[in-house]
């Protein structure tokens, strides 16, 4: 088997991990559609979809940035195989409920969805996509990659940078 | 020296990139790790650790149980508020 693309040798993401035109009916079925893909890639155990899934309900993902609302949906490392993020791209903005903030609802058109097994050996990785969301501009181009191949490129070429 | 604790839902990813970033924002302000130490918890285990630190910044609402004063991290992560947030942390622990 080929080595996975990792970006900075840390976490896998290539365009296997994009799922584009996520239809969804809430976050949970969001959820849900990006989960599978990190399963399917073998990034995570079969714990992995219904243990996001159940956190996301107590501790909710949802940040209102500057060009739009995302989500960073994750779990306990026990659930995780291999550090990765995989990306989804929403075919329309789906509610989710804002972090820290119970009564606040953030409409999301990307979920970066991470799987992490040492906290402190993916800061960097967790920095960089922070300054992703800082960066105004960024997500909206993102977003509007054609395929799953050019949204792989732009993030990879975002968090190396 | 004046202690912060940096809590999220599972400890791992947002408490991680906050600590991380507060820690930046503290040192460019003048509080450096000589003034203040920052730790790190998830938020289910505030209850033991949050009584020996004098603030907590969270991503996550925390336990009624946990007395210590409490600000939202979330700027950390949005960027967006990082100066006001960071400025009313100074407020807290300066002496």
């Amino acid at each position: 088997m080929s080595e996975r693309a990792k970006i900075l040798g840390e976490m896998c993401f290539d365009e296997n991990l994009v799922a584009m035109h996520v239809n969804a009916v809430d976050d949970q079925d969001a959820i849900d559609q990006v989960a599978k893909v990190m399963l399917r890639e073998g990034m995570v155990k079969d714990s992995y979809p219904d243990a996001v899934k159940a956190r996301e309900k107590v501790y909710a993902t949802g940040l209102e940035l500057l060009d739009m609302g995302i989500a960073i949906p994750h779990t306990d490392p026990e659930h995780v195989i291999q550090p990765a993020i995989a990306l989804g791209i929403l075919d329309h903005p789906v509610q989710f409920v804002g972090m820290g903030e119970p009564d606040k609802r953030v409409n999301v058109e990307i979920i970066f969805m991470l799987s992490i097994l040492e906290p402190h050996s993916q800061l960097t990785i967790l920095q960089k996509l922070m300054k992703v969301f800082q960066t105004e501009g960024k997500l909206t181009t993102l977003k509007n990659a054609k395929d799953a191949k050019e949204a792989a490129a732009l993030l990879s070429t975002y968090l190396n940078d | 020296m004046k202690k912060i604790l940096v809590s999220c839902g599972t400890g791992i990813a947002t408490s991680t990139a906050v600590r991380a970033k507060l820690i930046d924002c503290l040192k460019a302000k003048g509080y450096g790790p000589d003034k203040v130490e920052v730790g790190q918890c998830r938020v289910a285990d505030l209850p033991t650790f949050a009584p020996s630190y004098d603030l907590i910044v969270s991503t996550c609402a925390l336990p009624s149980t946990v007395k210590t004063p409490y600000i939202l991290g979330l700027c950390f992560l949005t960027g967006v508020g990082v100066d006001k947030v960071v400025d009313q942390i100074i407020e807290k622990i300066k002496d």
